[in-house]
Parts: C-alpha cells; sequence; structure tokens
C-alpha cells in the first residue's frame, strides 16, 4: 500500500511520551482484521474506526503493526460501504449513513481506496436536510438552506454539515455548490456570542449556548472557504476563554483543531493534550478518546482532515 | 441480518407552508430539548402500582437518602424487589452547562438513589444517559459534576450513545416506526429508573419521567439532536419509547426545578420536592399538578391515560406529603405547547417526505 509521503516524515514529530503510548493502546484495540468499536469489548462501528485511522495516519504510521491496521480497517470500511456510496454505522446497522464523511477522510490518499472515496463523495453530494419555509418566528436560523443531516429526510444539524463540508474539500471539491451552500449553513447557524452548538442558535428569542466541539469542527470546516470576520473571530475568542479547563478529549480535539486551522493554536497545547490523555487513562479510556488525543497532536492531522490552515486569519 | 432505523428514505422535499408544531416535529423539537422478557411487570399484565410518593426537601443535602428509603417503601419497593438486580439509573443531562445546573437532574439526587439500591442488596448500580445536545460525553460529564461525584461514589457510567444496539418491535405504534433501536445496557439490567428534572418544555409543556426516556435512544441512530424523533411526533415518540422500554420507577428531582423556557433556558424554580412512583403516568401526572399545570393539557400524557397508566388524581393513591400545600405555579413556556391538548395533533404536519 503507498502511503502518504507526510505521514513519514511526520515521525519527527513524535517527541511525547503519551503520544507512543496512546497509539500502542490504539494498535492493541484493533480488532483483527477488521478495525475499531467504541469500546475494547463492543462491536465495530465506522466512525470509531475511521478515527483511529485517521490518528494512526496523523501519528505517521509508526511501525508495521499500525500501518497494517490502517490497511485493513480501510479495507473494512470498504466492505461496508452499500452500492449507493453511503457508509452506515456499522455492518448491521447500515442506516443512518451520517459516518460517511469519516470514512471518505479515512480514505483519502490511499490509492486502493480511490473509488470508495469517488462513491461517497458521489453519494454525499446527492444527501440533503430537508428544508422549510414560511417557519413562523420560533428558531434563529435560516430553515431555507440545505445542509447535510444526520439522519436521512431530516433538517440539517452543523457537524453532519461540517463533517460533509471536510470531507468534500478533502476531496478537492472546495468550489463545489454544495460545499458553498455547508459553509453558509453554518455560517448561519453561528451563535450570536460566538461559537456554535449542534445547530440551533436561537429560539423564542432566546440565544442558545456554545460548545467546544461543534465551534471547533464549524471552524475547522469553514477554513479555506469562508472568511476571515467577525463569526471566525468570536468564535475563536469563545475557543480560546475556555480551552484551559477543557479535558474532555473530543471537544479538545476540536477545538485545537479549529484554533490550528485559523492559525491560533494554543501554545500550551501538548500541557492540555498530555493532561487530557492523563485523565483518560485514570478513568478507563475509549477507543474514540485515544484516536482524538491523537489526531489533535498528529501535526499531519489539518492535511488529512480537508483544513486549510492561515497563519492568524482567525485575529480580530 | 440488517436492520434500518426508522426514518425517512426520500431526500427531496417540496416546499410548503408549515405551522409552530410542525417545525417542532420536523427540526426544532430538539431544543427540548430488559426489554422483553426481562422486566418485572408489563402493562398488559392488569393493574399496576400507581401510588406515587412525594417528599418535601429543602435542598440537596443528606435527607435525600432518608426521602428515596421512605418513599420506596411506601410504594411496596423492597429489599426483596431490589435485592441481587442490576440498576441502571437514567438522569437528564440534556445539555452541559456549569452555570446553570437547573438544567440536569442533580447528581446529589443519583448518587443518594444510588447508595440506597446498595443498601439494599442490587448487584450492580449505574448511571447511563445518551444526552441529546452533545455529542460529547465527557464534557457534558465534566460541566454537569457528574464526573467527580461518580468517581467519588464510585458508581459507573454508561454512554448510552456509544453503546451496542438492538432492535425492539414497537408494540403501540403512535408512530410510524416498526422497531426501535435501543442500546443494548438496557437489555442488560433488571430495573431501570428515569430520573429527570421537574422542567417547563416549550414544544410539549413539561418534561418529567417520560420525556426523559427519549436519552435512552441512541444517538448514533437517531442523531444530535435526535431528530428522528421529533419528526415523527414527539408525544407519539414518548409513547412509544416508554411502551418499549417500559421503566420500573421513576424518581423526579423538583427540589429546584425549571421554569418558563424550559428545557434549556428556563429559570430556576425552587419547589422542594422530591416525586417517586412505578407507573411513570401516574408519576408526571403528579409532577404537573405540582407545577400548576393540567396534566390534560400535555398532549402525551393525555395520550397516555387508559393505556400506560392514569393521570386523574383519583386513580393515583397519594402518598408521602399532602399534595396541595407544595403546588407552585410555574412559568408556562413560550409557544402553545399547553395551550391545545392532543386534538391539533397533525400527523401529516412534519417535514414531507
Amino acid at each position: 500500500m503507498r502511503l502518504l509521503r507526510e505521514e513519514f516524515v511526520n515521525s519527527k514529530a513524535r517527541s511525547s511520551d503519551w503520544i507512543v503510548d496512546a497509539e500502542d493502546r490504539l494498535v492493541r484495540r484493533f480488532m483483527s482484521g477488521s478495525g475499531w468499536g467504541y469500546t475494547q469489548h463492543s462491536e465495530l462501528c465506522a466512525e470509531s474506526t475511521a478515527l483511529a485511522c485517521l490518528a494512526l495516519r496523523a501519528q505517521g504510521l509508526q511501525g508495521h503493526e499500525a500501518s497494517s491496521a490502517v490497511r485493513a480497517a480501510a479495507g473494512w470500511l470498504a466492505s461496508i460501504q452499500q452500492p449507493s456510496g453511503a457508509v452506515g454505522i456499522s455492518e448491521d446497522v447500515p442506516s443512518p449513513t451520517w459516518p460517511t464523511p469519516y470514512a471518505i477522510l479515512a480514505w483519502a490518499g490511499l490509492k486502493e481506496r480511490s473509488e470508495s472515496v469517488k462513491r461517497a463523495c458521489d453519494w454525499l453530494l446527492l444527501l440533503k436536510g430537508t428544508t422549510l419555509e414560511n417557519v413562523e418566528n420560533v428558531v434563529g436560523h435560516d430553515t431555507t438552506i440545505a445542509g447535510w443531516p444526520w439522519n436521512a429526510g431530516t433538517h440539517s444539524w452543523v457537524e453532519p454539515t461540517a463533517m460533509a463540508v471536510l470531507a468534500l474539500k478533502r476531496h478537492g471539491l472546495n468550489g463545489h455548490y454544495r460545499v458553498r451552500e455547508g459553509v453558509r449553513l453554518i455560517a448561519d447557524r453561528a451563535i450570536s456570542g460566538g461559537g456554535w452548538n449542534y445547530g440551533n442558535n436561537a429560539v423564542y428569542g432566546s440565544t442558545l449556548r456554545p460548545q467546544p466541539a461543534s465551534t471547533g469542527m464549524a471552524l475547522a470546516a469553514l477554513s479555506g472557504v469562508y472568511g476571515p470576520n467577525s463569526i471566525i473571530a468570536s468564535a475563536c475568542d469563545y475557543l480560546e476563554n475556555n480551552i484551559s479547563g477543557l479535558r474532555a478529549p473530543q471537544s479538545l480535539c476540536w477545538a485545537l483543531l479549529g484554533l490550528t486551522a485559523w492559525g491560533r493554536r494554543p501554545a500550551a497545547t501538548g500541557h492540555l493534550l498530555e493532561a487530557s490523555y492523563e485523565r483518560v487513562l485514570r478513568r478507563g479510556e475509549k477507543t474514540p478518546q485515544l484516536s482524538y488525543l491523537l489526531l489533535a497532536a498528529g501535526r499531519q492531522s489539518p492535511g488529512l482532515l480537508g483544513i486549510q490552515s492561515s497563519e492568524h486569519r482567525g485575529n480580530h | 441480518m440488517q436492520l434500518r432505523v426508522p426514518g425517512i428514505a426520500s431526500q427531496e422535499a417540496k416546499p410548503r407552508r408549515i405551522t409552530r408544531r410542525s417545525f417542532i416535529r420536523a427540526a426544532g423539537g430538539t431544543l427540548a430539548a430488559g426489554v422483553g422478557g426481562k422486566l418485572l411487570w408489563d402493562y398488559a399484565k392488569g393493574p399496576f402500582p400507581s401510588e406515587v410518593f412525594v417528599a418535601s426537601l429543602s435542598g440537596y443535602g443528606h435527607a435525600i437518602e432518608n426521602a428515596i428509603s421512605w418513599g420506596l417503601q411506601e410504594l411496596g419497593v423492597g429489599r426483596d424487589w431490589i435485592q441481587g438486580k442490576s440498576v441502571l439509573l437514567k438522569p437528564n443531562l440534556v445539555e452541559p452547562s456549569l452555570s446553570n445546573p437547573h438544567i440536569n437532574t442533580n447528581h446529589a439526587v443519583v448518587i443518594a438513589a444510588a447508595e440506597v439500591f446498595r443498601r439494599m442488596d442490587a448487584r450492580e448500580v449505574f448511571v447511563a444517559e445518551g444526552q441529546g445536545h452533545c455529542r460529547d460525553t465527557d464534557y457534558v460529564l465534566g460541566q454537569s459534576g457528574y464526573d467527580v461525584a461518580l468517581e467519588d461514589s464510585h458508581i459507573p457510567f454508561v454512554d448510552l450513545n456509544a453503546d451496542d444496539v438492538f432492535s425492539a418491535a414497537n408494540r403501540l405504534k403512535r408512530t410510524h416506526w416498526s422497531e426501535l433501536w435501543l442500546p443494548r445496557s438496557l437489555q442488560q439490567t433488571d430495573l431501570i429508573v428515569s430520573m429527570p428534572k421537574m422542567k417547563t418544555h416549550h414544544w410539549v409543556g413539561a418534561t418529567l419521567s417520560m420525556k426523559n426516556m427519549f436519552g435512552v435512544m441512541p444517538g448514533r441512530c437517531y442523531g444530535w439532536p435526535k431528530n428522528v424523533l421529533h419528526q415523527a411526533g414527539i408525544s407519539e415518540s414518548i409513547l412509544d419509547i416508554v411502551a418499549v422500554v417500559k421503566p420500573h420507577l421513576a424518581i423526579v428531582d423538583g427540589i429546584i426545578g425549571m421554569e418558563g423556557d424550559g428545557p434549556i433556558m428556563g429559570s430556576p424554580k425552587e419547589s422542594g420536592v422530591l416525586v417517586l412512583g412505578r407507573n411513570l403516568p401516574a408519576v408526571d401526572a403528579t409532577c404537573a399538578r405540582l407545577m400548576g399545570i393540567d396534566p390534560q393539557n400535555i398532549s402525551y400524557l393525555s395520550q397516555s391515560s387508559g393505556i400506560l397508566g392514569p393521570i386523574q388524581e383519583y386513580f393515583i393513591p397519594q402518598r408521602g406529603e399532602r399534595l396541595a400545600p407544595l403546588v407552585q405555579q410555574y412559568e408556562l413556556p413560550p409557544g402553545d405547547a399547553l395551550a391545545t391538548n392532543l386534538e391539533d395533533v397533525d400527523h401529516n404536519a412534519g417535514i414531507p417526505a
């Protein structure tokens, strides 16, 4: 299998013991010939497998075991890809298909998976969240913009839209009208005080609260295709003001990736990740937690995730 | 065998005029925020205990354990009911917010319940949730104070959003679903305890022990938010979920509730009550009365009446404190969630499929 050259070059970045330890733990959790579940004893699932692939690739695939695991896991993801091109949440549960962008990102750059990527992107471009017109004055967002839903036939939300935009950007479709519409939806769902949540910014006139993971993911998705402007700046400010207390791997990962995308990666990143890792180990780690922390630490992660970083673009 | 989440196949929706209620179904309702033979009781087996116990409590102190013990005793839930059983405590952790603790079930109530069940020789007690507004469970637990509280009390937590899943037949069929996806942990436990916060809810009037069961539906099947449930009809979904999951007990945290724009943007309301019962509609109807709301005006309660349990006061034997002195009028949520009952529910009003 041909791997990205940059993934090998990245080995110089591996300076922390916790990264080596986390990678070892992740590789040990690989279920032979297949992929990863959410926990060591749970069933294989697409999201967890794709995240682990990305995390190991972000760390440069140190050693034969990691490389073999990623190769096999990418194959497993391809094996559950449906004729439509979509990827469900597991082999036995083919719907909903929101993990499809995760699979695209895990496959991207792997030559033998190029056909899977193309089919998945074609399908993703056809999937639209439902729109609503003439909504009474209940919610704060524009319900006529079509992004991507969690479940086919339902409304669009921030995370599936952001992940679709990232996957399509990774595939070089920055200028596609669906990407532009997804970007428009994400920008429209921004909360007035800064940041994003799952996708509702106000209801009955009340401004809702932002969340770090959604905010970081939205910032990552918008990189290279939107801004900079006050929406980006206030979202980065929100993350910077809250990141020192973040220990939850998923939120910390996306917060860091979002800030990185806009040239505002914190100086304390290494300390934050290490503190989170220690906490995770103390409480019993789960597979995605390891993946998120490795992904946040990997210098190649922005490229793998379709993030197009630009220094200082998110500043006021 | 391949199974699909009940949902909607068509991608192309024709624009149409929709109403507020339609939108709730379609999208915004999300703001609101043993199956089978292993269960101990069955709605179909005739009369079931509808007694409801109400305790008056001034705060989240040690008195909670005593109140729960007293309540269980009054409800006929003795050691023989608990001993050797696996007990799942399901709080409401809909959205993380350290500065707004009245959004979620206070962890002091959950810890107290766990201690009581442990003293009654439960085989295991664990907390489980599949929160609807935030994918990051670690973040939710941290922001709600549950991470430290559960760790200190050595109580395991199960993330129902990431649990393995199984499908169960939809018995009541108030929605169009033929089956429901549920987390595997529900099959592996003996007793399911719904532990909601007493709150108003701008889409359905009030969120209590029945609505709290939305949180057992795995997000990886139903999304974050669980839009599928709202599109199928919030009230109808509540009924179907409760009928399939059949929780065994409810313990409602009404010590500090939420009024106004619930379930996440409302104001704290010091109600000073803890409400327990084995029949969820009866418990929720009692809670509604404590909030100054007629249960008949809450669509899912009105629809439950006579099917999943009683909601009329006459059929709900009162235990513990007298109800009347504890009733406090909650500020009602915005919108018309309580202005009409199920008569206006439009089964075709969701997003065009």
